[in-house]
């Protein structure tokens, strides 16, 4: 077989690009930890690391979605044991004062004190998580609730102020899968359309004071709806309906806490994913790399020792 | 009977052949890294007998043939080679470029971008009562906007170069079947002269392949010397003469195509294989293709995310609001509607007005993500699989150009083997040259001395 000498020194020059092209080659992986650059350099694992990115991203999303909802629940959960915790002292209060045994004057303090009860009440229904109203439905910037007050500044009745007070609002906390993170107003203090009835907190409590102000009796007539002791069985009641709701919030606090926690594997999971499609190993790397040097340098010494002999050096 | 004039000439004869034997060999050695020269190959042989008595010893040696070493057979494999070689590394080249222009696996990519707009919405459903999200998500709409935008229009940049490179290569292209057409008169001026026209032939030879570099060409030698070349069944050089490229802009096409027409043809010369033919391929095919596939996009995305927002209420209370300019027909006319814009409280997050807490629609947009498109995938996947698939068709242009120039290395590396130039082997013969030169010297130097004896005897 014949070898010219232009086939020697193109193959050569061939051999040297192809080395330095490998060697710069792992030195940009090594400096990126990456090994794909461009899609057609590896279709299938370029795929799956775009894809796997876009699930990341989507993962680390749910989880500040979650954390973000966590907030407004968690108030909204401290705020429901606040107000289940005064409602359980409002019907202590109306016990006490529903006492035979109790004087007129027990009852007229008991009444202020129910009062103090109803106002405390109402401030918790407009309570804030930051400047965002608690209860408000979709309303949140508006207090949900207004009260009308008598000539001596006691709340006569309360009505809801936002028309949206039964808006939902929802958290997407993983694919297809979205939880209502807040509490309306109306399921907890003022169904909707049954305001001064005795599903309405404000309403049985206000007159729950008014009957125990007036020695704990009722007006006239409305002994079957107005006396203390049915007042009890409302508040008992809309009591039953507040835990159900703080229920609610309890497990879905709970529901969060876990889905975060299951999140935060899947997200590792797709981190794995992402570096086992674009990523580098570097012990591999690193001894390419010092193959290629071997083959680079052995080449030169080769080329150096052949290249520049031929028969011309032996001549003369 | 052998006379000492016979002899002189023999000498004399030897050391003309050696002379050209050492000037083969330095044409042959100084020519070593000349592309596309093919080494000369003196071929000896006896000079006929002459008047030289019964004995008929011979009159020395003789030139047979100068020869240009050169494989017919391979010189058309490789010319073949070189032309889908050609092809695939351009198909490569392009499809790099497009690689490029969507940098599909760096940051900030397409993927990347849309992921940051459903973030965008997520953000606000987070906080709806906000202007910040609103502020943050009206960005990162314009940013992905801005990115297929940028995108189409590399790829239109890209479509404007290669008609520029086609135009440029028509010019080539005239230049190389001008200058074959050129050679085949030398050649034949040169032959019929009794001259030698090996080096015109190598430089034919050499165009001929520079030329179905550009484009699939056929040859025929002619009993004259003279070179036919072929290309798509046309004639393009004929002895003295060659057709040119002329090119034309089609005036009526947005991006002034340039086509090509052969001689005073009125139709159009669609160049097959070569550079030219992969500049065509991927001008009118791989380009337009993608460039489509990016505008359905913009039209299924802004038409679903735009559906949802319609119904959905701003901040300021504002309903019927397109996110997108309506009517988005490819990526020239996507953008973001002025009106939001102008005021992102218009972006809409609820489905009522006057509930700044809902985020009904905000929710009901960042789920549009997974909706199905024109071509029957999610939205995420359409946009993802655009530079995935540029990138499948590079791999495989780039697995076919490796074949390619896997063969035609080999057919490369066999013609040097045939026609190039070995030093050693030159400096081999140099010496053989030498020695024989040598020998004649001496044989003319030893009869120079018989005559002289003869010439004193008294």
């Amino acid at each position: 077989m014949r070898v010219s000498h232009l086939q020697r020194q193109q193959s050569f020059v061939r051999d040297v690009e192809q080395r330095v092209y490998n060697m710069q080659r792992i030195e940009q992986e090594l400096g990126s930890g990456k090994r794909i650059f461009t899609p057609s350099e590896d279709v299938p694992n370029a795929q799956q690391a775009l894809q796997s990115r876009s699930e990341l991203e989507l993962v680390q999303q749910y989880q500040r979605n979650i954390e973000n909802g966590q907030g407004f629940v968690a108030a909204a959960d401290g705020k429901l044991t606040q107000i289940v915790d005064l409602i359980n002292e409002i019907d202590a209060l109306a016990l006490a004062a529903d006492n035979d045994h109790e004087s007129a004057e027990d009852r007229t303090f008991a009444a202020q004190e129910l009062n103090q009860k109803l106002e405390l009440l109402m401030e918790y229904a407009n309570a804030q998580f930051g400047d965002r109203y608690l209860f408000a439905g979709h309303g949140t910037l508006d207090a949900p609730f207004a009260a009308t007050r008598d000539s001596e500044g006691r709340i006569v009745s309360v009505s809801s102020v936002s028309p949206s007070i039964a808006g939902e609002i929802y958290r997407t906390i993983d694919e297809d899968e979205e939880v209502r993170i807040n509490v309306t107003g109306d399921r907890l203090f003022q169904p909707s359309g049954q305001a001064g009835t005795s599903q309405d907190l404000f309403y049985v409590v206000a007159q729950l004071r008014d009957t125990i102000a007036n020695d704990n009796t009722p007006p006239e007539g409305q002994e079957d709806t107005l006396s203390t002791h049915v007042l009890r069985d409302n508040l008992s009641e809309i009591r039953n309906r507040i835990v159900e709701q703080q229920t609610y919030v309890g497990s879905l606090n709970q529901r969060m806490t876990n889905k975060l926690a299951e999140l935060k594997e899947t997200e590792i999971s797709w981190t794995d994913r992402v570096e086992s499609a674009e990523g580098v190993e570097m012990t591999d790397l690193v001894s390419r790399l010092s193959v290629e040097e071997g083959v680079y340098n052995a080449l030169l010494a080769i080329q150096a020792r052949t290249i520049s002999k031929s028969l011309i050096d032996y001549l003369g | 009977m052998s006379t000492l004039s016979n002899i002189l000439e023999q000498g004399r004869r030897a050391l003309q052949v050696q002379q050209l034997a050492m000037q083969v060999i330095g044409h042959n050695t100084t020519n070593a890294g000349t592309v596309g020269f093919s080494r000369r190959r003196l071929d000896l042989g006896t000079a006929p007998p002459g008047e030289t008595g019964q004995w008929g010893v011979g009159s020395g040696v003789d030139v047979n043939q100068l020869a240009r070493v050169r494989d017919q057979l391979l010189d058309t494999q490789i010319r073949e080679g070189t032309s889908v070689s050609a092809y695939w590394t351009t198909r490569d080249d392009e499809l790099g470029r497009v690689e490029e222009a969507f940098n599909a696996m760096g940051e900030n990519n397409l993927g990347a971008l849309m992921d940051e707009f459903w973030q965008g919405w997520h953000d606000l459903a987070n906080d709806p009562e906000s202007m910040a999200p609103r502020y943050a998500l009206k960005d990162k709409a314009q940013a992905l906007v801005n990115s297929l935008k940028r995108v189409n229009s590399n790829l239109n940049a890209q479509i404007e170069q290669a008609n520029s490179r086609i135009a440029a290569g028509a010019e080539q292209f005239n230049s190389l079947v001008a200058g074959i057409a050129e050679l085949n008169t030398q050649i034949v001026n040169s032959e019929v002269s009794g001259l030698e026209a090996s080096d015109l032939r190598d430089s034919r030879d050499l165009l001929v392949e520079q030329l179905s570099q550009l484009t699939t060409v056929t040859v025929q030698e002619q009993s004259d010397g003279t070179l036919n070349v072929y290309s798509g069944g046309h004639i393009i050089v004929q002895g003295d003469l060659s057709v040119p490229l002329n090119t034309d802009q089609v005036e009526s096409d947005p991006q002034r195509k340039v086509v090509l027409r052969l001689g005073s043809s009125a139709t159009e010369w669609k160049p097959s294989g070569g550079e030219l033919g992969a500049l065509y391929e991927q001008r009118d095919a791989e380009l337009p293709r993608l460039l489509e596939k990016l505008d359905a996009f913009a039209r299924d995305f802004s038409a679903a995310v735009n559906a949802v927002h319609v119904t959905g209420f701003g901040l300021n209370g504002a309903s019927g609001q397109e996110f997108f300019a309506a009517g988005t027909t490819g990526v020239a006319d996507f953008e973001l509607s002025a009106s939001i814009v102008e005021d992102p409280s218009r972006i809409s997050s609820g489905a009522s007005a006057d509930s700044p807490g809902d985020n009904s629609i905000a929710l009901a947009i960042a789920s549009v993500r997974n909706q199905l498109g024109s071509e029957g995938i999610s939205l995420d996947e359409q946009l993802r699989n655009i530079p995935l698939e540029a990138g499948s068709r590079r791999a495989s242009a780039t697995q076919q150009m490796d074949i390619e120039n896997a063969v035609l290395e080999n057919a490369v590396n066999r013609r040097y083997a045939i026609s190039g130039v070995s030093l050693d082997e030159e400096m081999a013969k140099l010496i053989e040259s030498q020695k024989a030169y040598e020998a004649a010297a001496k044989i003319v130097q030893t009869v120079d001395e018989m005559m002289q004896t003869i010439l004193a005897l008294k």
